[in-house]
């Protein structure tokens, strides 16, 4: 909603405050509810938004946006209707028409929601501490992000090859409230104020004939945490080491997954983690059997179904994962040493199948256990593999066993007796990831990957970081050569 | 003097203006909400889809006025509702905008919602022949399936397009029956059309065609009973129990409420010997309560509290239990809204419980261990909490029995939790697999099963009628 005298500022410089504070949300929802006539129910939903973001390709930038918004969402519930109005100004007359707007639309599509008398005590949400926060990240400024591009594109340009990359630093901050509860306690669907932030940093070097590509990226809630220069300095020295790629036939080799490939292996398992599917349809790799008896289907929860050097977790208050809090969120066990223990349910779940409050939110943030193999003693040890760099376009093909396919991308090397002789041509692969969880011969350390955050609250990209080790896989199945570097 | 006059008429014009703004002001201020121009702009549309969308849009705005001043939800349910017309502004807009779609000439490749929009338009005659043109350019290839395909989007658009076209969905059903299809086929479409009348209320229709379903049946050989498909009738209900529903079609309530007149033993006799002839089966297999001794209601929770001390059903009333589940009828989501789903049905019970006050209603339920969004802390809360959302029904005397529902739970950690059935729910199951948590069964006053049903049927009342007038006989007699 834009008037005649533009839209009204939320800071007047780069240098002010670029998300609202929680005593600036609390002061507009109580703006918002002061609007609010004819009784009923006042909800607000704020959420303040900063994006900076630099991009380049072929050594020049082509984006530079340092953008900041806010989103005010009303819902009035009036008799048995609600309506809804979206605002992203806030001057009282803009809210005030806004509330107003709300209550029109409640008049005009009744929902029929009505409260039933005796309702329940509202369940006492209490919401853990993360560490989702980083100054280093809130105090980028466009200045910064073109002096660390500049010394990206550096190395690269300087020896002739072709740099393109991205970096981002977001932060951001969410209330939700309702008129009936400003205060503690909560319901379990409010948010009282989270914030966060996060940043990325991902580059691809190339030279300048297209024979070789190599590839870097971190991301994180802690720009401070991400080296961008030893990045530029991995994906040059990738680029360079994949140069003039010799073409291998497709079949069975051992490989050694960096950190990433692993990573982009694991979205297939991450993506899958929910109880619903495999127990109303026996849908998904975790379904059993069905059990004519109790006339549901057993879930494979209990049963050894990974390597059991494998223990995928997540603990909210880990700084390193910096997973967003939601109500009674604790630390879970996905797989312990090869088990599966635990998957996602949301809190209607919870009610009805076991009784408890608290939902378990997916996978969205995990970190795998590992072992203490470098890469280079997994490369020293094989007599014939490949060491590859990340997987793209990876998408499933079958639901019960995960079986997936995908594309190597950006430096894949032949190994023999022990040593790199050779760039390889990428393959695409058909495996599944359960499969090589199953046929591990080495792990290393476990460390950070890429895996960006887009919004911590979109249920449509909950990414948030992971934490993998290398892993040493016997048997994984290439399928075809491509030409693409 | 001039300046004076000026200066008067100008303060009065001032005034005047000031007035006129401080009154419109006033009046803007007291109308809360005007009504928008909702007048469709039919000039920018020219695909039949957006004429359909437009008309669409036209049907549920009235709808939604409508809800702003009718609570359908606890009113009577008007059973020929689907014959009625559709407000004339519907017909209107399909009418303008359906002008520029000629027959013959109108694009075959927007059949069904063509077909649509020509019987919101009120052009059944243009309808017809557009379904008679797609029904010839069916191609030669696989012509009998294709033709059935384009004849059952055709009913389906009939019979779902308010008024029902009753006449012209029997056309084309009898048309198939007639198009070489087997006898099984043959039951199935005259069970559609028969269903289709029932719903709307069109008995004659209905009785007709189910003497066709009923006649159809006695001719089937062993092997074609016998067989899948006939196992598969009715989604999948089965073929026995389609043609008893015609049975009971073409019998009629009237007479099914004589042999209640007489006895609960003649209307199980009537019953059963109708399964019997429909099915070549015994009597005694006809898979209802209907004749049983209802048994005691047990719970653990009893509102109020002195229902305990009385067996329910209660001796020597008319009985109504209400056997019924809050997970199904109560639900919310993650934003915390919450919605019920039975307001219809608790709402008939309140003017059945007002229209027969001596019946004794009793409302049967269980706890699950969540009630909306929270798990109670006990099953007595949860009873509680079943309570007070039930008493603001007004259910006039209903007692009402909550059941602690037996549950474990599975290893963890899966940890499910597996309720196992109440008393209650094994006790009215009487030999069948079908265990009861949601449905009604009406008792005479001597404790015996008169009907059974899902929910709760609108003829309810009718049973209930004829079984306080034997009661009102019977004490009657006994006083004479």
């Amino acid at each position: 909603m834009r008037r005649g005298d533009g839209p009204a500022r939320l800071v007047e410089s780069a240098s002010s405050a670029r998300i609202l504070s929680k005593e600036e949300c609390d002061a507009i929802a109580r703006r918002v509810i002061g609007f609010a006539r004819g009784g009923g129910e006042t909800r607000v939903r704020i959420l303040s938004w900063w994006n900076g973001e630099l991009r380049w390709a072929r050594n020049r930038v082509s984006l530079a946006s340092d953008r900041r918004d806010i989103r005010v969402e009303i819902s009035r519930t009036v008799g048995v209707g609600r309506g809804s109005v979206g605002e992203n100004q806030l001057d009282d007359a803009s809210l005030e028409a806004a509330v107003r707007g709300a209550e029109r639309g409640a008049v005009l599509s009744p929902n029929i929601l009505r409260p039933p008398p005796g309702m329940p005590p509202l369940p006492h949400a209490t919401y853990p501490r993360t560490a989702l926060w980083s100054d280093a990240t809130y105090a980028v400024t466009p200045e910064t992000r073109g002096e660390v591009a500049r010394a990206l594109v550096a190395p690269a340009e300087a020896q002739g090859m072709l740099s393109a990359g991205y970096l981002e630093m977001r932060a951001g901050s969410l209330v939700s409230v309702s008129s009936e509860r400003l205060t503690d306690p909560y319901a379990p669907w409010d948010v009282p104020y989270a914030s966060w932030t996060q940043a990325q940093c991902s580059m691809t070097v190339r030279d300048a004939q297209g024979t070789g590509s190599g590839w870097a990226g971190l991301s994180g809630s802690d720009w401070g945490k991400i080296d961008g220069v030893a990045l530029a300095a991995r994906a040059l020295e990738k680029c360079k080491a994949s140069q003039h790629p010799v073409s291998l036939e497709p079949g069975r080799y051992t490989v050694i997954l960096e950190p990433q490939a692993v990573a982009d292996l694991m979205e297939l398992v991450a993506a899958s983690m929910s109880r619903p599917a495999p127990e109303n349809s026996g849908a998904g790799p975790w379904a059993l059997a069905p059990d004519e008896a109790l006339h549901l289907w057993r879930t494979k929860l209990g049963l050894k179904v990974l390597d059991e050097r494998i223990t995928i977790s997540h603990d909210p208050a880990d700084p390193a994962l910096g997973i967003l809090a939601e109500p009674w969120m604790q630390p879970v066990t996905w797989f312990d040493k090869g088990v599966l223990t635990n998957l996602a349910f949301d809190r209607e779940y919870a009610l009805d199948q076991l009784n408890v409050n608290p939902g378990l939110r997916g996978m969205v943030g995990y970190r795998m256990s590992g072992g203490d193999t470098s890469i280079d003693e997994m490369i020293a040890t094989t007599a014939r593999g490949l060491l590859v760099t990340r997987f793209s376009d990876i998408r499933r093909l079958d639901e019960k066993s995960l079986l997936g396919t995908g594309l190597t991308r950006d430096g894949l090397w032949l190994i023999e007796h022990g040593k790199i002789t050779k760039a390889v041509k990428n393959f695409r692969f058909t495996e599944s990831p359960l499969f090589a969880l199953n046929a591990i011969e080495q792990l290393g350390v476990p460390v950070p990957v890429f895996r960006p955050v887009k919004d911590p609250y979109d249920a449509q990209n909950p990414l948030t970081p992971a934490i993998v080790p290398p892993l040493k896989v016997r048997d994984f199945s290439f399928t075809s050569t491509i030409d693409a570097i | 003097m001039r300046s004076n006059v000026r200066t008067h008429y100008g303060e009065s014009l001032l005034i005047a203006l000031l007035a006129s703004i401080v009154l419109t002001q006033s009046a803007a201020a007291q109308m809360r909400f005007t009504w928008p121009d909702t007048t469709v702009q039919l000039s920018k549309y020219s695909t039949v889809e957006q004429c359909l969308a437009a008309t669409s849009r036209v049907s549920k705005g009235l709808a939604r006025r409508e809800a702003l001043t009718l609570w359908r939800d606890t009113m009577p349910r008007n059973p020929r509702e689907a014959l009625e017309p559709l407000p004339a502004a519907v017909t209107e807009t399909a009418r303008r905008c359906a002008a520029p779609f000629t027959e013959p000439t109108a694009d075959l490749a927007d059949f069904a919602p063509l077909l649509a929009l020509y019987l919101y338009a009120g052009r059944d005659s243009d309808a017809a022949a557009l379904v008679t043109r797609r029904l010839a350019a069916v191609p030669a290839k696989d012509a009998r399936t294709a033709r059935a395909a384009v004849s059952d989007t055709a009913v389906d658009i009939y019979l779902t397009t308010r008024p029902t076209r009753l006449d012209a969905a029997e056309r084309i059903l009898l048309s198939r029956a007639r198009d070489g299809a087997d006898r099984i086929d043959r039951l199935d479409l005259y069970a559609r059309l028969m269903t289709a009348a029932n719903d709307v209320g069109d008995t004659v229709r209905a009785r007709r065609v189910a003497g066709w379903v009923v006649a159809l049946s006695d001719s089937l050989t062993k092997a074609e009973r016998e067989s899948e498909k006939f196992e598969k009738l009715g989604h999948g209900s089965g073929g026995k129990l389609l043609v008893f529903g015609a049975m009971n079609v073409l019998t009629g309530l009237p007479t099914m409420l004589d042999s209640l007149r007489h006895s609960t033993a003649s209307l199980e006799a009537l019953e059963r010997s109708m399964w019997a002839r429909v099915t070549g089966e015994r009597p005694e297999a006809l898979p209802s309560p209907v004749g049983e001794r209802a048994p005691a209601i047990t719970a653990d929770y009893w509102y109020p509290a002195e229902a305990a001390s009385t067996p329910r059903p209660r001796p020597g009333h008319v009985s109504l239990l209400i056997l019924f589940d809050h997970d199904a009828c109560l639900k919310w989501n993650s934003a915390g809204d919450t919605k019920d789903t039975c307001p219809m049905a608790l709402a008939s019970l309140r003017r059945l419980s007002e229209r027969f006050p001596t019946l004794d209603i009793t409302i049967v339920s269980g706890t699950h261990g969540s009630f909306l969004y929270a798990p109670p802390p006990t099953p007595t809360d949860e009873a509680d909490m079943i309570r007070k959302w039930l008493e603001t029904s007004r259910i006039r005397g209903a007692a009402i029995a909550v059941s602690s529902t037996p549950f474990w739970n599975l290893p963890r950690p899966d940890a499910r939790r597996i309720d196992r059935d109440t008393p209650n729910a094994t006790n009215y199951a009487f030999r069948t697999s079908t265990k009861w948590t949601y449905g009604s069964f009406l008792i005479d006053q001597d404790g015996i099963i008169v009907a059974a049903h899902g929910f709760f049927e609108p003829d309810v009342g009718k049973l209930i009628d004829v079984l306080m007038h034997r009661q009102q006989q019977k004490e009657a007699n006994e006083a004479k």
